[in-house]
């Protein structure tokens, strides 16, 4: 190929997958407001196109056309590049990311390694948040951030092992097309549960809300923020969602299986994701938050050795099925 | 903890009276000046005796006054006046213990180190009647703002309607 | 404070109890919060002294929200008054004008016909139960659940439309009057109620299921900001603050206004002292104010809805400490009359004035997590606390 033409092909793929994360932000930000409408005896948007669809449209242009409002005294370029942090690294993910056979940016030997990798740079975005913003508000959420955030990284990846030892692969494609016969959601429940918990804590969704919790501490970390900065926040908030769904659907749910064919896998992938998008709805709309204390040794205590035990347990199962054979 | 159960019967005040009367002599405060007012009963003691006799109120195994239901302030033009309003949960009695007060001079000692709960009450009597209560511990404006130089209750204190010019804080600038 | 005031039961840890004037460690972090934080209930505010998550210290400050009602009473008769009594507890107005108005009809021992007092209760009893479901809505909001604040103000909402049918408002009705309410009750308010109260009940089976027995809740809101009897009673607590800390007692009960003794209901206390008993016990209330309602529209009997009253009220000379059953506790009105038509001195207590008093009694010690369900626990409402 010539250079120039594999340039235009990158880019190419660049701007559909931004126009897929935002399609996807704006989605999911409209499914929340009416499932938790519903859920809650109302509505939702109901005056912007039917049903109330433009309604985040409108409200993605207000933010972006705001005053850009930088507050005195903060520190200012960790202020102005923490938003930028928080995106950047949802934006990669969706490079690692197989939708189906041949439907993926990039496909390398270790994606899923590389997908924690990058996931763990949200905590750099919300301490330079709580930092950089001059707020004691600001400085509370960020480092409860940062706690959470570290202490739930940990069974976060050792959940994905036991599906990493079943599949003898790191790679997300292999991983998929291992689960032939039986999806891992099955003999891997222990390691759903954890990982979709793990997954939720990590990405600041309700129950574990705690670095923004808005009784206590104002909005957290990004009290200060407005305009196009907070949306980048905002944006970021709902595209995690969408990628620790997917990953759940990736590693338990067989990704794009019973289809094989590239356009049917992508549809397929893409409502498994929605499902278990809707279930991480309705958990927030039920449930009260955490307190901190009380998080941290949910973490410490209970999942970290659940998900120590749920490797050694799908290890010693897996060598035994190995020697059978 | 266990849950407890409360005496919810009437009670006789010419009985509680006469116990108060008694108690009063026992301890040696002022006598009391009782009186009854659409059933409930009123005893007036002096300035000197009050934190004594609240004290006695509170403490005594009779009476066990150990609720304060309201602090009252009054100006009466020519003497200011303080209405405790005790209550006593195990024996259901109430009663409501009248102090005299110099209007030129107004002071008064402080039961906050009786009960915990006299604490806003006397703060908001000594922002809204100048009422000094000597010994209490934070003696700072509760709902008026911190720079006032009057005492609204007071019947000496006329409204008046006056033009506030809005300063812009110097933040803004 | 003074010496005497201990500290809640918790341990100060050993990090924090370094050196310094005050026993503070050298580094806490001073930060305010209010008058306008989303979880302060109104305009309060307050600054906390704050040890890494664990508040050491808070100083209340109110006043955002005086509007010195206690003067302005004495420049209005009595009749012109009582609309303002509505704006005190704002969200248990009918209960206020209770207060109010049976405290001047002891003042000119006035009788006030059946009729009107069973109506009273009914608006008394609705309100308390509107009281209640905006604590639960808020209450979900504060430990960060936001399903439960629409719940509960859905259902506030029908309630809220009974009254209107009866006073025309919807959150300050100056519906009742001296010596009685102001209108009889319209045609269709008994079936709509009564069909409300069925609804009602299984709505508070639906709440109970979907927060009282959620797992999160109970952990957070459990052996959290305890207050022991002799403590809440020490601190002149009432209502269900009081009765959630294990004292049954119930001003309708002790001192029956109104015709209260008439109906058969129970005092719904707590064990613990807890934020989560304080929770239950207001909870319970609304059953029991939903039994009290039923039972007086099935013996509401007949007669006027008012009694003659002269047009300009005075009552003798003299004074009297009233107290109802508000809301969110003990509502006392001290009234010194003097002959003429207006009040000569107006106090009014209010619950959550003493609440507040002990904040920092409570919130000692605790994580700063907390502080915004101890606050709700207490359901304090800032316009009964500045006046």
């Amino acid at each position: 190929m010539v250079w120039w033409l594999a340039l235009l092909w990158a880019l190419l793929k660049l701007i559909i997958a931004f126009l897929f994360i935002f399609l996807t932000a704006l989605i999911l930000i409209y499914m929340l407001r009416k499932v938790m409408g519903h859920m809650q005896y109302r509505m939702g948007p109901r005056h912007h196109g039917p049903h109330g669809i433009w309604q985040t449209v409108f409200d993605a242009l207000k933010l972006l056309g705001k005053e850009d409002i930088i507050p005195n005294g903060i520190d200012k370029y960790v202020y102005l590049f923490a938003p930028v942090i928080a995106f950047v690294p949802s934006l990669t993910i969706f490079a690692f990311l197989p939708f189906a056979p041949k439907v993926a940016a990039s496909n390398f030997e270790i994606s899923l390694f590389f997908i924690f990798a990058i996931l763990g740079f949200s905590t750099i975005s919300l301490l330079m948040a709580g930092w950089g913003s001059n707020n004691k508000y600001s400085l509370i959420g960020g480092i409860r951030g940062a706690a959470q955030l570290i202490s739930y990284e940990i069974p976060l990846v050792l959940s994905t092992m036991g599906v990493v030892i079943m599949a003898g692969s790191l790679n997300l494609t292999d991983i998929v097309n291992a689960q032939v016969k039986i999806w891992y959601i099955i003999p891997q429940i222990v390691g759903f549960f954890l990982f979709f918990t793990c997954g939720l804590a990590e990405i600041n969704h309700t129950p574990f809300d705690i670095p923004e919790a808005e009784s206590e501490i104002v909005s957290g970390f990004n009290t200060e923020y407005s305009g196009f900065r907070f949306a980048a926040f905002f944006l970021a908030e709902f595209v995690n969602l969408f990628i620790i769904c997917a990953l759940a659907v990736l590693l338990f749910f067989g990704g794009w299986k019973p289809f094989t064919n590239p356009i049917a896998g992508t549809i397929c992938f893409i409502a498994k994701t929605y499902v278990l998008i809707f279930i991480s709805m309705w958990v927030r709309s039920t449930f009260p938050r955490f307190r901190l204390d009380q998080f941290m040794d949910f973490g410490w205590k209970f999942m970290l050795p659940l998900s120590l035990v749920n490797i050694f347990v799908t290890a010693v199962v897996v060598l035994i099925v190995d020697k059978i054979r | 903890m266990e849950v407890k159960q409360y005496n919810f019967k009437a009670v006789d005040n010419d009985k509680v009276i006469s116990l108060l009367q008694d108690k009063f002599k026992s301890v040696g405060t002022s006598e009391g000046n009782f009186s009854l007012n659409h059933g409930q009963i009123y005893c007036e003691v002096s300035k000197e005796t009050i934190k004594n006799t609240i004290k006695m109120l509170k403490n005594d195994k009779d009476l066990k006054f150990d609720y304060i239901k309201c602090i009252t302030g009054v100006d009466y033009k020519e003497y200011l006046e303080i209405v405790y309003s005790l209550y006593s949960f195990d024996n259901n009695y109430s009663v409501n213990i009248k102090v005299r007060i110099d209007a030129a001079n107004p002071d008064v000692d402080s039961i906050t180190d009786v009960f915990w709960s006299a604490d806003w009450f006397e703060r908001e009597i000594w922002e809204f009647f100048g009422i000094n209560f000597k010994g209490h511990p934070n003696l700072k404006t509760l709902l008026l703002p911190g720079d006032v130089d009057y005492h609204p209750l007071l019947k000496s204190f006329e409204i008046k309607w006056e033009k506030r010019e809005y300063v812009r804080p110097k933040v803004f600038e | 404070m003074a010496d005497e005031i201990k500290n809640n039961e918790i341990e100060v840890d050993e990090i924090s109890a370094v050196n310094e004037p005050g026993d503070f460690p050298k580094d806490y972090m001073e930060i305010n919060f209010g008058p306008h934080h989303p979880s302060t209930h109104g305009v309060f505010r307050f600054i906390a002294k704050l040890d890494g998550e664990k508040i050491l210290e808070v100083e209340p400050i109110v006043g955002y929200l005086h509007r010195g009602i206690e003067k302005i009473a004495e420049n209005r008769t009595y009749v012109q008054f009582k609309p303002l009594v509505d704006r005190l507890d704002y969200t248990g107005a009918m209960n206020n004008e209770f207060g109010y108005c049976i405290a001047v009809e002891k003042l000119m021992e006035l009788e006030v016909p059946l009729k009107a007092q069973a109506i009273r209760v009914i608006c008394a009893e609705l309100n308390r139960i509107c009281a209640h479901e905006v604590f639960f809505g808020a209450m979900g909001l504060e430990v960060g659940a936001f399903t439960p604040f629409l719940f509960g103000f859905k259902d506030r909402e029908i309630a809220m439309h009974l009254m209107e049918m009866l006073a025309g408002g919807r959150l300050t009705f100056n519906y009742f009057t001296i010596g009685g309410v102001r209108q009889d009750v319209p045609k269709g308010f008994y079936a709509e109620t009564k069909e409300y109260l069925k609804k009602f009940k299984k709505n508070l089976a639906e709440y109970h299921e979907l927060f009282s027995g959620n797992e999160i809740f109970i952990k957070r809101t459990k052996g959290v900001g305890v207050i022991t009897r002799e403590d809440a009673i020490e601190w002149s607590m009432s209502g269900p603050t009081l009765r959630g800390s294990g004292a049954v007692f119930d001003i309708r009960k002790v001192e029956p206004y109104s015709g209260y003794d008439k109906y058969d209901w129970e005092v719904p206390v707590g064990k613990n002292g807890d934020v989560y008993d304080r929770y239950l016990v207001r909870m319970n209330e609304m059953a029991q104010s939903a039994r009290i309602i039923e039972q007086a529209l099935e013996s509401l009997p007949e007669g006027d809805h008012q009694a003659k009253v002269a047009r300009v009220i005075k009552p003798p000379a003299g004074e009297i400490y009233l107290r109802v059953e508000g809301t969110k506790g003990e509502l006392g009105f001290y009234v010194v009359s003097d002959g003429t038509d207006k009040p000569y001195r107006m106090k009014i207590r209010t619950p959550s004035f003493n609440h507040l008093n002990a904040l920092n009694y409570v919130l000692k010690n605790n994580y700063i997590a907390d502080f915004p369900i101890i606050l709700g626990s207490f359901d304090t409402v800032m316009g009964s606390v500045d006046r």
